[in-house]
């Protein structure tokens, strides 16, 4: 199970070298270990983190992908759906079957047909959009709902502080 | 003197026909038709070869030339009727074969009048072998410009259909043969393995499509018997202990339970003997202490029945969800790329009709006249025979296809080949 993992893994890494989707950066950290990866995550344009490279961290289980990854910012992040650790809240990353809370389709949430780029790309969508109704930050997700301007200005201050900029 | 007037006398009757042509185009067409039209007549009439009437108008020309002029070239008469007879049998011939096209008819008709003298003889064969050539380089030319476009087309067509064919869940093109398309998912994610697929169903414990809900069809077998499962279960250490805290718990209870019960027995026996020295009663006293008898042991056999159900309930359902799938492929296309096998069928016919043209072309040379439609009703019927052949083999290859699909591993058999010979087409 683990070699149909890694070769998948491989696969994987090897579409993403070749057809690159814009703004996402990502492969494993060293070749000894593909079991985790690092992305550099663009944010995207027309939006409060317009401008910012994020980076993140994914962890493949070795029964991948029958099981979906872990996916944790290793940056300060103010979002509604990415927990105060870095953690990040999306559908398609949750375990395959029914949601106990409803929330979510069985269809939304993973299947082995999803792959890493489609993941970061529901990533950067979840970034220009999020979704509120379920939020993993609670303050995050009352001040994007209530206070939007205030909620841009910390997600600006954010942007620079990745960038190394002062605030 | 006399072979100056015969040469005289002939150039002057070539100027009359020239003079008679420019003025009025109409009326030699007329003229010729009169004459087909006596011609029929008389042969049904008289019941005579049509040769013949055709030879004995040609003569009776010549004869009214000679009257104009005058008499004393009877050698000269007899010179001419020789080329006419040989000239009138041909399209007596023509005619009788190709009666529908009455255009080249009426061309020969010209050419031969045109041709007074026996210089002009060669010319209409080269003219019609020409024309006939031309016609069918034509037709090779339009055949080899179909075939380039089908061989492109198909190439174009085989790069993606090859990218395509890839296991959706492990994005590997190894073991093609293993390659199924159980459900109603198409494009990029048609194609699966088939162990690939059951250990996905195994994991996710749901039998149906994740992505267009088609309920898969499949037998599910218990891996393990039930000591085989529980030796497994108990080989793990928080199994293990999970069960030593258990077993702590359960002596714990016991000891306090038992405990209770004593007291209790010895309280009812007591009270039972002295009550009146107490202000109690009888009867509520030994009512209570049963009471509370009976609360204890309900208590302690809870107790007891939830830490069994604590300890067996995971266990449980490890051991209901460890189970070996295996996918009934009762939904399988036979055949799973269609277009590609009409494509390679319409690939053949046009190559075999490409073929019979360029032999008609090598037999054009030796016989010029009356072939080119006798070869094409030919080549007709020919690209007949092959179709119906075709059709035939089609439903062979249907009919193999419903045996096959009787047994699920000769399936996968079947879809390997199929995938050669369209790799061969």
């Amino acid at each position: 199970m683990a070699g149909s993992a890694l070769r998948r893994l491989m696969a994987e890494y090897k579409q993403l070298t070749l057809d690159p989707p814009e703004g996402i950066v990502a492969g494993p950290i060293s070749e000894d270990n593909f079991f985790e990866w690092e992305a550099l995550i663009a944010g995207p344009e027309g939006t409060c983190f317009e401008g910012g490279v994020f980076p993140a961290r994914l962890i493949f289980p070795t029964d991948y992908p029958l099981s979906p990854p872990k996916m944790k910012f290793t940056c300060d992040m103010f979002h509604p759906n990415i927990f105060a650790d870095g953690r990040v809240c999306i559908s398609i990353l949750h375990a395959p079957g029914d949601d106990p809370m409803g929330y979510e389709l069985s269809a939304e949430r993973w299947s082995p047909v999803q792959s890493v780029e489609k993941i970061l790309l529901s990533v950067v969508s979840m970034l220009a959009e999020p979704n509120d109704e379920s939020g993993a930050n609670v303050d995050a997700a009352i001040m994007w709902r209530e206070q939007r301007d205030e909620f841009n200005a910390i997600a600006r201050r954010l942007v620079r502080k990745t960038l190394g900029l002062p605030a | 003197m006399e072979c100056e007037k015969c040469d005289i006398t002939s150039n002057a009757g070539d100027h009359r026909l020239n003079l008679t042509r420019s003025l009025s185009d109409l009326k030699p067409e007329t003229t010729l038709e009169m004459e087909i039209d006596e011609a029929l007549s008389s042969s049904s009439a008289d019941d005579t070869p049509p040769g013949m009437i055709v030879v004995e108008t040609r003569i009776s020309s010549w004869q009214k030339v000679k009257c104009y002029d005058k008499d004393g070239t009877t050698a000269d008469a007899e010179d001419p009727q020789i080329p006419a007879c040989s000239l009138g049998l041909k399209p007596n011939v023509q005619f009788q074969k190709l009666p529908h096209p009455s255009h080249p008819l009426v061309s020969t008709e010209a050419v031969l009048a045109a041709a007074t003298s026996s210089s002009y003889s060669a010319g209409p064969p080269k003219a019609a072998a020409t024309d006939s050539i031309a016609t069918l380089r034509h037709c090779v030319d339009g055949a080899t410009q179909c075939n380039n476009l089908n061989y492109e087309s198909a190439s174009n067509e085989s790069m993606p259909s090859v990218g395509s064919l890839v296991c959706r869940i492990c994005h590997n093109a190894d073991n093609p043969e293993q390659l199924v398309s159980p459900c109603l998912c198409k494009g990029s994610l048609t194609y699966v393995h088939v162990h690939c697929l059951e250990c996905w169903i195994s994991t996710s414990r749901c039998t149906t499509c994740e992505l267009c809900q088609f309920q898969y069809n499949t037998e599910q077998t218990l891996r393990y018997t039930c000591l085989q499962s529980l030796r497994l279960w108990y080989s793990r250490a928080m199994s293990r202990r999970a069960l030593q805290e258990d077993c702590q718990m359960f002596s714990l209870l016991t000891l306090v339970a038992f405990g209770i019960i004593g007291t209790l027995l010895v309280g009812i026996q007591y009270y039972a003997l002295h009550t009146h020295s107490w202000g109690l009663s009888k009867l509520w006293t030994k009512s209570w202490m049963l009471f509370f008898l009976f609360m204890t042991i309900t208590v302690y056999f809870a107790n007891i029945y939830m830490l069994i159900k604590s300890q067996l309930t995971p266990w449980y359902r490890w051991w209901q969800s460890a189970r070996d799938i295996k996918l009934i492929l009762e939904n399988r296309r036979p055949f799973p790329n269609p277009s590609r096998f009409l494509r390679s069928f319409q690939l053949e016919t046009v190559s075999t009709t490409a073929s019979m043209y360029t032999h008609h072309d090598q037999q054009e040379a030796p016989v010029p006249s009356s072939s080119p439609v006798i070869v094409i009703t030919s080549s007709e019927e020919e690209t007949e025979d092959k179709l119906a052949h075709k059709w035939g083999t089609r439903l062979d290859s249907e009919v193999l296809a419903a045996v096959v699909a009787a047994t699920v591993e000769s399936i996968a058999d079947a879809s390997a080949r199929e995938s050669d010979k369209q790799d061969e087409d």
